[in-house]
Parts: C-alpha cells; sequence; structure tokens
C-alpha cells in the first residue's frame, strides 16, 4: 500500500472515528430500551442446545430429512412444544427428535420397499422376445399401423391399444405422427393395394428388428 | 418405409431437432422458390397440355407422317421383337429413381414417330431420339442409317416384384392410343386405350393414337409416375394425365380432356381391348388339352342403382354388340376369372397371370351404356373383344367432353364386391340332359348352362330361388343344387333356341325364397347365334 493511501485511511478512519464519539448533547430525548419477546420454539431450543452436543446433532439429523426450510414447521406441528417447560426439557427434546427421525427412515424405508415389488411385479409381467413373442407383437404393431392408415376411426383400434398397452396419450402421439405421412395417405388413396405392401413391408422389417418397430417395446418385452 | 415411427423411438428432442431444421429448410427452400421464381414463373402442368389439345383440335387434322426405311417397315413382328432397347443406357438408370424408361423403335407399321419429353424442374425438355439406344444386329440391320428416326413408343420399369429387380416392366405405350400394364405377379394381358371412335360403324373404326407424352421426372423414391399424353385423331384432339402408382395391384388414374373437330357418331370413352378364344362356357371346337385360352373371360358391370352384372365373353361366329343401357354407372371392366394355372394348363403363357382390369369411375358420367363388341377369331393372336363406355350426348364440333376414370390391373377382381353378393364364379356350357328312371341320362334336345354361384350370404339354410328371363328362345328348367364342395348354389338353366342364327340373351339371379332379396350378381349369359 502506497504512503499516500494509508495517509487517505488514517485521515478517513479519524474522520469516523470523531464522528462516533460525538458527545450526545444534554438536552437529547432518551431513546426507548425495547425488550424483545423471543417465542416459546426458539427459547426451547436455545435452552436445550446449549452444552449439549447431542441434542444438535440430532437436531441436525432430523432437519436434513425434513429440511432446514420446513424444519420449523414440522416440528412445531409434530408437538415439540410439549417439551416446553418439562423438568427434563433437554432429555424430552433429545427425544422427540429421535423418534421423528426413526420413524420417517421408517416410512421411507417402507416407500421404498413398496415400489421396489411393484418395479419386480411389472418385470415379472414383461415377455421375454422369444421368437413366437416377437412374431405375436410384431403382427399386433403391425395391424395397428396399417388401421391407423386406412381406417383410423376403426373400433379395432381400441383392441389393438389395450394389446400394446398403449396410454391414450401414446395412441394420439402415434396417430399424429402417421397423419403427417401425407405421401403415404396420397399412394392409399390413388391405390389402397399400397396399404398391403406397406403392411408386410413393415412386418417383414419388425421381424428383422423388433426392438425398433414393435410399439411400446420397452412396456412389452423385459 | 415412408415416415412410419414405431411408438417408442419417438424422440421429442430429435423431433424439435428435426423441426428446427425444417423450419430452416423451409425458408430456405422459400429463398431459393424466390429466386427461381425471378427467372421462370412457367411450370409444366396438365393445363399445358390441355391448352395444346385445343389449339389442336382447331386445326386441320395432319396425318402423321411415315418416316422410315422399307427395311424397318417390312418387319414381321418375329423380326421387330429382335431389336432391342440397351439396358445400361436406361433412362434414369444412373439416376436415384425407382422407375427408369426404356423406348421402342420404329419399325412394321410403328412407322411415324412420338416425341417423348421430360419434365425436369417443372420445365419440359424433348428426350432425343439416339441409334445408340438400341441394338439391331438382331434384326440384320445394325448397318442401317437411322438418325433421321423417333420414338415408336415407350415402356417404364419399376422393381415391382422384388427390391433387387429392378427392369421388371409396368407400363408400356406403343402404338396408336395404347397402353398395357401390370401389378406384382402379373403379366402383360389386355389393354387399355385413350379413346375410340365408331367401332364397328359401317363408316369403320378411327384410331386416335398418342402423338407426344411429358413424363415428370421422379425424385429418388418416388413412387408414382405422372405422364401427359397429347391424342390426335380426324375427329377429335385430347389431353391424357396419367397417374401411375404400382404395387400389388397397379392403378392408373386417368384424366382426360377432349376436343370434337367433327362429330362422332359413336365415341368410345375408357376402352379395354382383350381376348377371349374359347373356356369352359364356349369350349374349343379343336381338341385341346387346355380348357381355357384368354386374357379376359368376363365383362362386369356395376350399375348406378347397385346392381352387379356378369357377363361371360364369346368368340362368336359373327361380329357381335351387346348394350347395357345405364346412368350414372360406377364401373365396369374386362375380368379374368378363374381359380388359378389349373384352368388353363398353359406354361408358356400363363393365363392365370393376366390381370383383370376394373374401371373406376370417377365422377358422374350421366346416361349411356357400356358396350361390348366380341369379334370371331381364329387364333389368340387377336384381340377380339372391345369393351367402352358410350355416352347417350352425341358429341360435334366444338363440343368438349371432360373425364376421369381410375383403371385396377389385379389378380384379386373379387375383392372389388361388397360383403353379401355372391358371385358366378364359373360358366360351362352343356347339352341339356335328363337322367331317366333307369339313371342314364338323356340328351332333351335343349343347351344348358351351368353356373356356380358362390360367396355372399348363400347357405344350405337359406331356400333359393332363381329369378330368370331369355329372348330368342325359351327356359326349360332352372334346377338349383346346393353345391357342398364350393358352398355355394349351382343353377343347371336348360333353354332352347328359337332362331338359332340369332344370339340368345339370359338372365339369372338368385334370391331368398322367403324374403324375396337378390343375393347374387345377375348373370347375362348370351349364347352365340350359330
Amino acid at each position: 500500500m502506497k504512503i499516500r493511501n494509508i495517509f487517505t485511511l488514517v485521515v478517513v478512519s479519524m474522520f469516523i472515528i470523531s464522528c462516533a464519539k460525538k458527545p450526545v448533547p444534554v438536552d437529547a430525548p432518551v431513546e426507548e430500551v425495547k425488550v424483545v419477546e423471543v417465542d416459546d420454539l426458539t427459547l426451547l431450543k436455545q435452552q436445550t442446545e446449549l452444552n449439549n452436543p447431542f441434542v444438535v446433532e440430532a437436531k441436525n439429523q432430523l432437519s436434513r430429512f425434513v429440511g432446514d426450510k420446513n424444519f420449523d414447521n414440522y416440528i412445531t406441528q409434530r408437538n415439540i412444544l410439549k417439551c416446553h417447560g418439562n423438568t427434563k426439557q433437554s432429555e424430552c427434546v433429545l427425544n422427540f427428535y429421535l423418534t421423528e427421525y426413526y420413524r420417517l427412515k421408517m416410512d421411507s424405508q417402507a416407500k421404498k420397499t413398496v415400489i421396489e415389488v411393484q418395479e419386480a411385479q411389472k418385470v415379472s409381467t414383461k415377455l421375454d422376445n422369444s421368437e413366437e413373442n416377437t412374431q405375436h407383437y410384431c403382427e399386433l404393431s403391425t395391424n395397428l399401423v396399417n388401421l391407423l392408415y386406412t381406417k383410423p376411426t376403426s373400433q379395432s383400434v381400441a383392441y389393438y391399444q389395450q394389446q400394446l398397452k398403449l396410454d391414450n396419450s401414446q395412441l394420439v402421439s402415434l396417430i399424429q405422427e402417421i397423419k403427417k405421412d401425407s405421401y403415404s395417405h396420397f399412394l392409399i388413396s390413388e391405390n389402397a393395394t399400397v396399404a398391403d405392401e406397406m403392411k408386410t413391408d413393415y412386418l417383414n422389417k419388425c421381424l428383422i428388428e423388433p426392438k425398433a418397430n414393435i410399439i411400446n417395446y420397452t412396456t412389452i418385452f423385459r | 418405409m415412408y415416415n412410419l415411427l414405431p411408438f417408442n423411438r419417438l424422440n421429442k428432442k430429435t423431433n424439435s431437432r428435426l423441426s428446427n431444421c425444417q423450419l430452416v429448410s423451409r425458408q430456405l427452400l422459400c429463398l431459393l422458390s424466390l429466386s427461381c421464381i425471378s427467372f421462370s414463373s412457367w411450370a409444366f402442368s396438365f393445363n399445358d397440355v390441355v391448352g395444346k389439345a385445343e389449339t389442336l383440335s382447331k386445326q386441320g387434322y395432319v396425318k402423321p407422317t411415315r418416316n422410315i426405311p422399307n427395311e424397318l417397315a417390312s418387319l414381321q413382328f418375329a423380326d421387330y421383337q429382335k431389336i432391342h432397347f440397351n439396358h445400361q443406357k436406361a433412362y434414369w438408370g444412373d439416376r436415384k429413381s425407382l422407375f427408369k424408361l426404356e423406348f421402342y423403335h420404329q419399325g412394321m407399321y410403328f412407322d411415324s414417330p412420338v416425341k417423348i419429353n421430360e419434365i425436369v424442374n417443372n420445365q419440359a425438355n424433348e428426350i432425343k431420339y439416339n441409334p445408340a439406344y438400341f441394338d439391331l444386329s438382331g434384326a440384320n440391320l445394325d448397318k442401317l442409317a437411322t438418325n433421321q428416326l423417333g420414338f415408336a413408343g415407350f415402356k417404364v420399369h419399376y422393381p415391382i416384384n422384388s427390391k433387387n429387380k429392378t427392369d421388371d416392366e409396368i407400363f408400356t405405350a406403343l402404338g396408336g392410343s395404347y397402353f398395357r400394364v401390370v401389378g406384382k405377379g402379373q403379366i402383360y394381358g389386355l389393354s387399355a386405350r385413350g379413346l375410340a371412335i365408331d367401332t364397328g360403324e359401317m363408316s369403320g373404326e378411327e384410331f386416335p393414337r398418342f402423338k407426344e407424352f411429358w413424363i415428370e421426372r421422379p425424385e429418388p423414391n418416388q413412387r408414382h409416375l405422372i405422364i401427359y399424353a397429347l391424342l390426335d385423331s380426324p375427329k377429335v384432339a385430347g389431353a391424357y394425365k396419367f397417374t401411375l402408382v404400382p404395387s400389388v395391384d397397379t392403378t392408373v388414374t386417368v384424366e382426360a380432356k377432349v376436343f370434337f373437330r367433327e362429330a362422332v357418331k359413336k365415341l368410345g370413352v375408357a376402352p379395354l381391348t382383350s381376348m377371349f378364344l374359347f373356356g369352359p362356357n364356349q369350349p374349343s371346337p379343336l381338341l385341346n388339352y387346355r380348357p381355357a385360352i384368354h386374357d379376359s373371360n368376363g365383362l362386369s358391370i356395376l350399375a348406378g342403382n347397385g346392381e352387379w352384372i356378369w357377363r361371360p365373353l364369346n368368340n362368336p361366329k359373327r361380329l357381335s354388340f351387346s348394350s347395357y343401357t345405364l346412368e350414372n354407372p360406377k364401373g365396369f371392366g374386362l375380368i379374368q376369372r378363374d381359380k388359378g394355372f389349373s384352368d388353363y394348363l398353359d406354361l408358356d403363357d400363363h393365363y392365370e397371370k393376366r390381370p383383370s382390369t376394373w374401371t373406376e369411375i370417377l365422377g358422374n358420367w350421366d346416361k349411356g351404356r357400356v358396350e361390348l363388341v366380341e369379334i370371331p377369331t381364329a387364333d389368340e393372336t387377336n384381340d377380339n373383344i372391345v369393351t367402352f363406355w358410350v355416352p347417350e350426348k352425341q358429341y360435334k364440333a366444338g363440343d368438349q367432353l371432360s373425364v376421369k376414370y381410375r383403371l385396377h390391373y389385379t389378380l384379386n377382381e373379387q375383392e372389388r364386391y361388397p360383403e353379401g353378393i355372391a358371385k358366378a364364379t364359373s360358366t360351362r356350357l352343356s347339352l341339356g340332359d335328363i337322367k331317366q328312371a333307369n339313371l342314364i341320362r338323356k340328351l332333351d334336345g335343349s343347351n344348358a348352362y351351368v353356373i356356380d354361384f358362390t360367396g355372399g350370404n348363400l347357405s344350405p339354410n337359406v331356400p333359393i330361388k332363381v329369378i330368370s328371363s331369355i329372348n330368342n328362345g325359351s327356359i326349360v328348367s332352372t334346377d338349383t343344387q346346393y353345391n357342398t364342395v364350393n358352398k355355394g348354389w349351382r343353377v343347371v338353366m336348360r333353354f332352347n333356341v328359337e332362331d338359332s342364327k340369332k344370339a340368345t340373351d339370359m338372365r339369372v339371379q338368385l334370391a331368398s325364397e322367403k324374403t324375396g332379396e337378390v343375393l347374387t350378381e345377375t348373370w347375362s349369359g348370351q349364347y352365340p347365334g350359330q
């Protein structure tokens, strides 16, 4: 730091200090000292956490689970304030934090187990890609695509939708994709047997590359 | 194929990328189009051909001049066939196109050239004749000077039967206004024509001719071809547009506008020409191992009121005309109705592979008649069957006619029928007989048609009755029997003819005995004059 800058700093500092130490005039009004009320939860926390690392650690553990943002709301709703005024306040709060933590952990574990079981069930209902299954679902896919090109309002569409496990939005998406193929629609309007040719080509292509051509392959097959 | 994507491959990211690309491409295209427009705003279309036809019709007819030397004019058909097109020089063969063109050389009665143009970027450019296209050595004419000649016609190649076989023919136009078409697994049979004029009239038939063609160059992977043609004839000039779509069946949508120089007595619209030599309804007079030889064996009509009519064809002893007066017909065609190879047994000509041609009428053709002309023939090399639509309206000089129809070339002709209509699937001619008490059949002097109706709602549990009529004769009996083999009903109609020199027309339908509902198409047979 240059000498000139240090000089400036000292002058400014002296100026600030001199402003801060200005004497108060005798006749200036006396400021009132406001008493800040501390709520019960904050008081409870302060009292139980003072010199008690076990309570602090238990609180932090629970907070990690619940999240800092909602922590106070959560513990208030769960009635931590029943510990307020308890003769063994710290023990009560510690017990509270630990009980909540393990309760939430067990719930989470249970949910995880349910999901795992559901996933396992889904996997067990999926098919293996045997030749027979591939042939069958290639035929279903071919028939649905052909139907959507030639008779999109046919009642048979619902049958194929169900067989191929398509939900409504998936079906709508497929219909819209096919609608965009205006050239094929032109050819079919000129010559209906073009649809037969497309059907044969689609089936052959599907049998060669079933994963790429069976509709909803990953939902149907393992 | 085309633009098919199974659902699990739909990728929103990819689509949005594509959408962005497409948007950019469209913008670029707009820019390019604008720049093109600034150089040339004219694009060749059907209207140009219509304009040419109209102009031509206002001028006097000029007969095409013969321009071939005698060496070519005097060729017999077998020698003409030895003139080959050099396949390596197929037009569009060097392009990424599913279609290729080859050309016919002038020779025999193909003695005037036809002009053939290609349309590229909406501009028409002539495809110039070049002797290098052809190999004339097979006809011993390779030394002949041919630079001044032109093309006699053209053919279209397409991988109709196999993706790897790109030289199968699907369309051929050679001579007059004739053209032939095939679909998958088919071989050439009957022909179609642009127009028939005064067929069978005492004044003699006039044969209009396609004098110029324009063919739109297809995009890579394009699966349809557009061909325009200019028709010329002493009495008419016309503009034609053909939309050719090859597939299992091949279709040709024909749009035509005809301008009349002079009055035409009998106008034949959408004519079809075929061959019928003999079949079970008219057996060969000479011993032949083949049960039948024909490119077509029946005329099928769908009337405006929904009636289906089946008229088995004949090879008559004298020229014969049959007419079906109709209003707003839906379609008609020359049909090859059979059960396959066993109906013909010919390993060279494979008549079972010759297509039926069904004319689907697009629009209202008002009043008129379907006319069938049957011409005596001694062999199968002559096309002796013609059918066409004759409008009731008589066209005179200055008139115009617009028509649109679609030709379907198919081996599955019975799929045209709606459910519930049984068809006359076979017609056999026999001498009439009765079974005597001693079980020996005795001829009774009558003739008989044995007609099998199959399909529709025919059932042994639905009793049927025969509705029949005859002119120039009388019906002796119409016996019916359920056919347990083909699950249909057989009608044996014995009849006598009043004047054997005249043709005898008959009609047979089957109806429900209980409700009167007609269950079959109308069998409309003609026993030819003897």
